[in-house]
């Protein structure tokens, strides 16, 4: 037997209905699939595909951050500006073997490295355990031996590897938490550790963002540990490559470096562009405090502009 | 009166003192443990099993020795463990670490060695506050509460206060120091209260 519905329950579902339409945000009207919107232990997630490109997005603030893209088609077709900025490193270290990522997201940086260079061993370091699942399930990341993904923080990670002894050519800083890093991996300490890693061989490239007061202190705290730094990209993004080669290498080098790899490589973007419109090497106000364990109002800096 | 309000600023101060170590906590432990949600879960739990026992602890001291003097000396022996936490946190923290277990047992334990002593102290200053300003059998509900209220509202303003200002304005360390010291001017305001009740 159905029973009627009381008047009541009508009452509240309509007001329910009403406040789902009035509050839900209005669809765009362009064909955006959203394939995944999850909250995780770290973050708001969405997965969205528009035109076959995949990004991974981090909602802070009511602002959904991209944090990765990827073309699945053709994954080194950058879909995102600073990817190719972060691919400068190649020019202070045009043969990597080893590399490590600390910040995997959606994992396009080393899937794209790994295609220009089948050979390298790519470690990468990722905090949200539902990132590296989106990692495999939607960017294509396949795992093996020379592609290995650890889950955890990224401090405590290469802690144990510094302990273990291992190295790399090359380490990329990449951990963003919606638009801002995490303080223990900004600090001088942090670095240190890093270098540890590196030695003084190999190089780091870190994302940054121009336009704050903190990307100061982490230009300082970057050079409090490594002798050289260059600069690559201008607003939004900078990639900050920094090592202690003992001869760094001029503008005309680099760009010798830019042209002889381009051709070996056949980049899917303009490494000799990079060069002509980047390379600054102190474009940061040098004199100021840093950021130590002890000392680190990285959130709060974040949150207040350069001038 | 003075004695009633040197007990209400104790409690004030130990709530706010406490609650800005908590915030430090994290930042402490990160270096080691990482920004995890574990650390901080590690963290609060930590604070709370402290100031359970310490509820307990304080109740049955006030019971046996009603006196300010008790004040006074849980007082000193908080700021007393708030000295190896500010010299040696990290060293602390990253003996646990290489005990070699996971993010969530490692940060609990290391939580558990640098902020149990402090919490369990700060703890039973509550009940003992309780006890000292309790007049009446009719009242001692209403005092219960506003001591419980002038603690919580100094808790509040030392979390606030901690990760909004303090701790872009100062170091981990000396923020620790500088919770010490208000320990010991805690101390003082307590011995004032019993200077008072001896009278």
């Amino acid at each position: 037997m159905q029973r009627p519905i009381s008047e009541w329950r009508i009452g509240v579902g309509m007001l329910l209905w009403v406040g789902w339409v009035g509050l839900a945000p209005p669809e765009p009207c362009w064909a955006q699939k959203i394939l995944l919107e999850k909250e995780s232990l770290y973050h708001y997630i969405r997965v969205v595909e528009e035109d076959g490109v995949r990004r991974l997005q981090f909602r802070r603030g009511g602002v959904d951050y991209d944090e990765s893209a990827i073309d699945l088609q053709e994954p080194a077709r950058f879909q995102l500006h600073y990817y190719r900025l972060m691919m400068a490193s190649l020019l202070h270290c045009p043969e990597p073997k080893r590399a490590l990522f600390i910040g995997l997201g959606g994992g396009t940086l080393p899937i794209v490295l790994r295609q220009y260079y089948p050979n390298i061993h790519i470690d990468s370091i990722e905090l949200d355990p539902e990132v590296v699942e989106v990692a495999r399930r939607y960017f294509g990341l396949r795992e093996d031996e020379r592609m290995r993904v650890y889950t955890g923080d990224g401090r405590v990670h290469i802690r144990r590897f510094v302990r273990e002894g291992r190295s790399y050519d090359l380490v990329f800083l990449d951990a963003f938490r919606g638009g801002y890093i995490p303080y223990h991996l900004t600090t001088k300490e942090f670095m240190e550790l890093v270098h540890r890693l590196v030695g003084d061989a190999g190089s780091v490239a870190a994302n940054l963002r121009p336009g704050f007061e903190s990307y100061h202190y982490q230009r300082r705290t970057i050079a409090a540990v490594f002798r050289n730094q260059w600069t690559y990209g201008q607003q939004f993004n900078v990639c900050v490559i920094a090592n202690n080669h003992p001869q760094p290498p001029t503008k005309q080098q680099l760009l010798e470096t830019a042209r002889r790899l381009q051709k070996e490589k056949e980049f899917r973007f303009d490494l000799p562009s990079l060069v002509s419109e980047g390379a600054r090497q102190n474009d940061y106000q040098t004199e100021g405090p840093i950021l130590t364990d002890d000392y680190a109002p990285t959130e709060v800096l974040r949150t207040i502009p350069k001038e | 009166m003075v004695r009633t309000l040197s007990i209400v600023i104790v409690t004030f101060g130990s709530g706010w003192i406490l609650m800005g170590l908590e915030i430090l906590a994290g930042r402490m432990l990160a270096p080691t443990f990482g920004n995890e949600i574990y650390v901080w879960g590690s963290i609060i739990g930590v604070f709370l099993a402290g100031l359970s026992v310490g509820y307990v602890l304080g109740g049955v001291l006030s019971k046996l020795w009603p006196s300010a003097w008790g004040m006074v000396i849980i007082l000193l022996l908080a700021a007393g463990t708030l000295l190896p936490v500010g010299f040696f946190y990290g060293w602390i923290a990253d003996g646990v670490e290489q005990w070699g277990w996971s993010v969530r047992w490692g940060s609990l334990a290391a939580a558990a060695v640098l902020f149990l002593p402090p919490s369990v102290l700060l703890g039973m200053i509550s009940p003992y506050a309780v006890r000292l300003t309790a007049r009446r059998m009719e009242t001692v509900g209403l005092s219960a509460g506003l001591l419980y209220a002038v603690a919580t509202v100094g808790s509040f303003l030392g979390c606030i206060l901690t990760a909004f200002y303090f701790i872009l304005w100062f170091g981990i360390r000396t923020l620790v120091f500088f919770s010490a010291l208000g320990l010991v001017g805690l101390a003082l305001v307590a011995a004032v209260a019993h200077a008072r009740a001896s009278r």
